[in-house]
């Protein structure tokens, strides 16, 4: 008798826990979902270039955005890590499209998401044989990135 | 005395589309070297490439006023597309300003005059700007090959004369 109540509350407990955990996760998904799209527009706004690229995105963005989430609340600890989060989102260096790129590279957390893709998109194809993507490091480095910048780019990216 | 100065202005034409075709030659490995032909945009400079070798070969063997006119209009075309291509080699720059990160944060805050400067002296950006100068170059050799073309003269055609070939 004693050992079900022990039994029951820590199942609440762990049902609460649970809870707890979903709804954190859901509540930093919305966040980071809502810096992105206010990042999008900002970068629209710096630059001519840019400004397609929202635009272009915004349909295609809804359904990622709203399959994250559920990526995100099967696990706590991807939520609470951007990074994790990032790898998640992994796409194909040769097949997928700008908007997509751009997506994943926003979703890392990369600064200028759009124009990154548009040259990662540039330099394909990328030899399958080469999963360290040097070429694709290669280009990149042309344009000085920021430390860690080509890293994290190579690390949402597959082929 | 002016058999003297026709040979010695054969001799300097020949000069001038032997630059040409050796400035030809080394772009057409500098871009090979660099694969510029990631985007539609840098095929243009292979167009000009080859105009500009159709420009030296219509002047080096002109039969007729009209292969060197012909030769001087290529070779106009040629420097406008030289022109454009200097001009996106400084857009292209300007582009990637953002991207570079010892500008990446001030990038926005700096004036347009201060962009296009750091653009146009490939202080942020992969492209050389005045690269496609080369291009311009060699049409401009072949346009001085054209003056006072002995083929522009009033009177039968002249012989063909190749690049290198003996007076």
């Amino acid at each position: 008798m004693h050992q079900s109540q022990i039994g029951v509350r820590l199942s609440r407990r762990t049902l609460l826990t649970d809870v707890a955990a979903v709804a954190g996760a859901l509540v930093l998904t919305a966040c980071g979902s809502t810096a992105t799209t206010s990042g999008s527009i900002a970068g629209s706004a710096a630059t001519p270039t840019q400004a397609a690229g929202p635009a272009a995105t915004s349909p295609a963005a809804t359904p990622a955005a709203a399959a994250s989430p559920v990526a995100a609340a099967s696990s706590p600890a991807a939520a609470a890590a951007p990074a994790a989060g990032a790898v998640a989102q992994r796409v194909n260096a040769n097949t997928a499209s700008v908007a997509e790129l751009q997506r994943a590279f926003e979703a890392a957390g990369i600064p200028s998401a759009a124009r990154w893709a548009r040259e990662v998109e540039e330099y394909r194809p990328y030899p399958t044989d080469d999963p360290s993507l040097a070429k694709l490091r290669r280009e990149l480095a042309k344009y000085n990135p920021g430390p860690g910048v080509v890293d994290q780019i190579v690390a949402t990216l597959t082929l | 005395m002016t058999t003297s100065v026709d040979g010695a202005a054969s001799v300097l034409r020949r000069g001038l589309l032997w630059v040409a075709a050796i400035t030809c030659a080394g772009i057409a490995v500098e871009l090979a070297v660099d694969r510029h032909w990631t985007t539609p945009i840098q095929l243009v400079a292979w167009i000009a490439l080859a105009v500009t070798a159709i420009a030296i070969v219509l002047v080096a063997a002109a039969g007729s006023a009209a292969r060197v006119r012909l030769g001087r209009i290529l070779a106009v075309v040629v420097m406008l597309s030289a022109v454009l291509g200097v001009w996106e080699h400084v857009e292209s720059n300007y582009d990637a300003g953002e991207l570079d990160f010892e500008y990446a944060a001030s990038w926005e805050n700096l004036s347009e005059p201060a962009r296009w400067w750091l653009a146009a002296t490939k202080t942020v950006g992969p492209s050389p700007p005045l690269a496609p100068g080369a291009l311009a170059q060699a049409s401009l050799c072949v346009l001085l090959a054209t003056l006072r073309h002995p083929a522009l003269r009033p009177g039968p055609p002249t012989r063909p004369m190749a690049p290198g070939s003996a007076e």
